[in-house]
């Protein structure tokens, strides 16, 4: 059989994995999940149930609108193999009359998709592309425009979307659509998180009066995260995003997200950020209760602390914290580093690194560089009026590139200065004959 | 508290004598050796006065900061650029042997966000160097900054206008940068500890041929 998976290059903007998903990725821990597809949740029994199945496993999700989900490969042993806590669950869902499907496989998103089609288990990652193939599209619950789109190319099949070329599909149908087959798949991980049973996670404040101002929150904030804190310890979780919810009393909540960059339990991590973005929220009426929602992820507290006390006065954690500060304030976009790309058009060979900014990638070579470049670059270059004709007669360097891809360049480059001091990189553009200032060498 | 712990505190002025500026060489020697200890104020406020950009301000910086940048790269600390007025260009900054992946870029809509994230960056201590455009703020502005800089170790550059010259500032360096034809002079008009004095550099780019003004 062709192998039906085929790998590609991340492509450029394609978010690669998180530094708390790799770290996820490279825990060898096997996974097995059971996916319950089709349940009835107006049915009174949802809490009774998710609460009987965490007599199974600790990890029980529940998957919207009618789905569960449960991670058993720790159980296994303890229960006496895979048919025994199925036939458990199967017991404690007929008991309460729900109408199901169940099904086991190695990721969550596979399990709740197999399960919705009612196929059989499948316990190797291996064998999960040749099982996913079979299933219509409809079980991915992708939204129906997403469908019906797929169905006009003729895709009717998970297996016709993971044929398709990556980078197609990213681009015609979304690339959250492309991350949710990589995950179903496990080629990226997918961090679920577990039926709350910690009230502190999700704290809320009956507010004394109704309050206008977002600053006389700031002291009811600061109580909340701190409790946050010590339960996120208690519970040895991480959070990568926390909700600030405010309740009106006439209109539907205002909420207001921080994601993070990397996951933290440290109640300090979270507050300053917090705080930013409560003082510049503008609130579109009186707040009658204030509470936040953080989202406990899978991922555990390394015990990187210890090792901390050999640096004394400096925490690890700040070049991100300091990052997710200025973020909050200024906007993501704003807050960014710098990366090579190759490719030899001088306008192209960097790029803004907004993801990853703690990888420890290697620092990758230069494409070949003929002489020296400006230390600032124009964000488009400037059409010039007229220059000298003393530069006639000197050596520019010649760039041309970027023929296939349709952004092809043809241009004559010198290094100039002008009689203030100021040396400028300007070039010829063989097309349009005209000159243009792209950088200054600073 | 022992007497050594108190006067050892950044917000104490001891007057003269101070032996705690510690200094990062430049990598010019004809600037070097006007400068206490030989270099940049490790701990402190540069602040470069210039009216014109692309006349070597960067230029005159890139040795120190490639030096830092080893630092920076060890300990995981950033270069932070701050509302800078143009965009840094990768291929240069790793020619002139700056670490890329310890840069953080810093865009600022609003004026009044500069004086915030120069604070924020020097507060936070993950910085090892702060290059900030600031055109205004007050005296009492850049004492915080200051005390920040010697607090968590780290080299402040300001890029400002000469004409905030004749006000008084508590940078521990201040020069004025002028573009020359040949040439960057480099004028010296504050410095603890040393005498002002004026210096040519010739910086470390390749000799631009002349063309007229364009």
């Amino acid at each position: 059989m062709a192998p039906l998976f085929r790998s590609f290059p991340l492509l450029p903007g394609e978010s690669a994995p998180t530094p708390a998903e790799s770290a996820l990725l490279r825990r060898p821990a096997p996974r097995l999940w059971i996916g319950v597809a089709g349940l009835d949740w107006a049915s009174a029994a949802l809490m009774a149930l998710a609460s009987a199945a965490r007599a199974l496993t600790p990890l029980v999700c529940i998957v919207p609108p009618d789905g569960l989900l449960l991670e058993v490969h720790g159980s296994l042993k303890l229960f006496g193999g895979l048919e025994s806590v199925k036939k458990k669950l199967v017991a404690e869902l007929d008991r309460r009359r729900l109408r199901h499907h169940l099904c086991a496989a190695p990721t969550p998103l596979a399990a709740s998709w197999l399960a919705r089609a009612a196929a059989e288990d499948v316990l190797e990652t291996s064998a999960l592309p040749g099982r996913l193939s079979r299933l219509p599209l409809a079980v991915t619950r992708w939204p129906e425009d997403v469908l019906a789109g797929l169905a006009e190319m003729g895709i009717r099949t998970l297996g016709e979307c993971i044929r398709l070329p990556r980078d197609g599909f990213a681009r015609r149908v979304g690339r959250e659509y492309l991350e949710q087959l990589d995950k179903a798949l496990g080629k990226r991980p997918d961090p679920r998180v577990e039926l709350g049973a910690s009230p502190a996670l999700r704290s809320m404040v009956e507010l004394p009066a109704e309050i206008t101002q977002t600053a006389a929150l700031t002291s009811v904030l600061r109580d909340i995260v701190a409790r946050l804190g010590l339960e996120l310890r208690r519970l040895q979780r991480q959070v990568l995003s926390v909700e600030l919810v405010f309740h009106h009393s006439h209109k539907p909540a205002t909420r207001e997200k921080l994601q993070l960059i990397e996951p933290t339990h440290e109640a300090r991590r979270l507050l300053g950020p917090l705080t930013t973005r409560l003082e510049r929220l503008a609130l579109p009426a009186p707040v009658i209760a204030f509470g936040l929602i953080a989202v406990p992820v899978e991922a555990r507290i390394e015990e990187a602390e210890l090792f901390d006390a050999l640096a004394p006065g400096r925490n690890p954690a700040a070049p991100a914290a300091l990052v997710e500060r200025l973020r909050a304030r200024l906007g993501i976009e704003r807050v960014y580093g710098l990366e090579l790309v190759e490719d030899h058009r001088p306008e192209r060979v960097w790029a803004r690194r907004a993801e990853e900014l703690f990888q420890a990638s290697a620092p990758s070579a230069p494409p070949s560089l003929g002489t020296a470049r400006p230390l600032w670059i124009l964000p488009s270059p400037v059409r010039l009026r007229a220059v000298s004709a003393e530069i006639d007669g000197t050596m520019p360097e010649r760039i041309e590139s970027g023929w296939w891809d349709g952004g092809d360049i043809g241009r004559d480059y010198y290094a100039i200065s002008t009689g203030r001091g100021q040396r400028l990189w300007i070039y010829k553009d063989h097309a349009t004959r005209g000159w243009y200032l792209h950088g200054l060498f600073g | 508290m022992p007497f050594e712990d108190l006067v050892a505190d950044p917000r104490v002025w001891r007057g003269r004598g101070r032996a705690t500026t510690d200094a990062l060489p430049t990598g010019f020697a004809a600037l070097d050796q006007y400068l206490p200890g030989g270099g940049w104020p490790r701990r402190a406020i540069t602040e470069i006065l210039l009216d014109r950009y692309g006349i070597g301000e960067l230029s005159v910086l890139m040795p120190a900061l490639a030096r830092l940048s080893e630092h920076a790269a060890r300990a995981k600390r950033w270069i932070v650029w701050i509302a800078p007025p143009y965009v840094p260009y990768a291929p240069a900054l790793q020619l002139s042997g700056i670490d890329l992946r310890r840069v953080l870029l810093v865009e600022c809509a609003e004026k009044k966000d500069v004086l915030w994230a120069s604070e924020q960056a020097l507060r936070s201590g993950s910085s090892i160097a702060v290059l900030a455009w600031l055109e205004r703020a007050s005296g009492i502005a850049l004492r915080r900054l200051q005390l920040a800089a010697e607090e968590h170790d780290c080299w402040a550059v300001l890029f400002r206008s000469p004409r905030v010259r004749g006000d008084s500032s508590p940078a521990a360096l201040r020069v004025c940068l002028t573009g020359g034809a040949d040439e960057a002079r480099l004028e010296i008009v504050k410095c603890r500890g040393k005498r002002p004095h004026s210096v040519a550099l010739e910086l470390d780019a390749p000799k631009p041929m002349r063309a007229l003004p364009i």
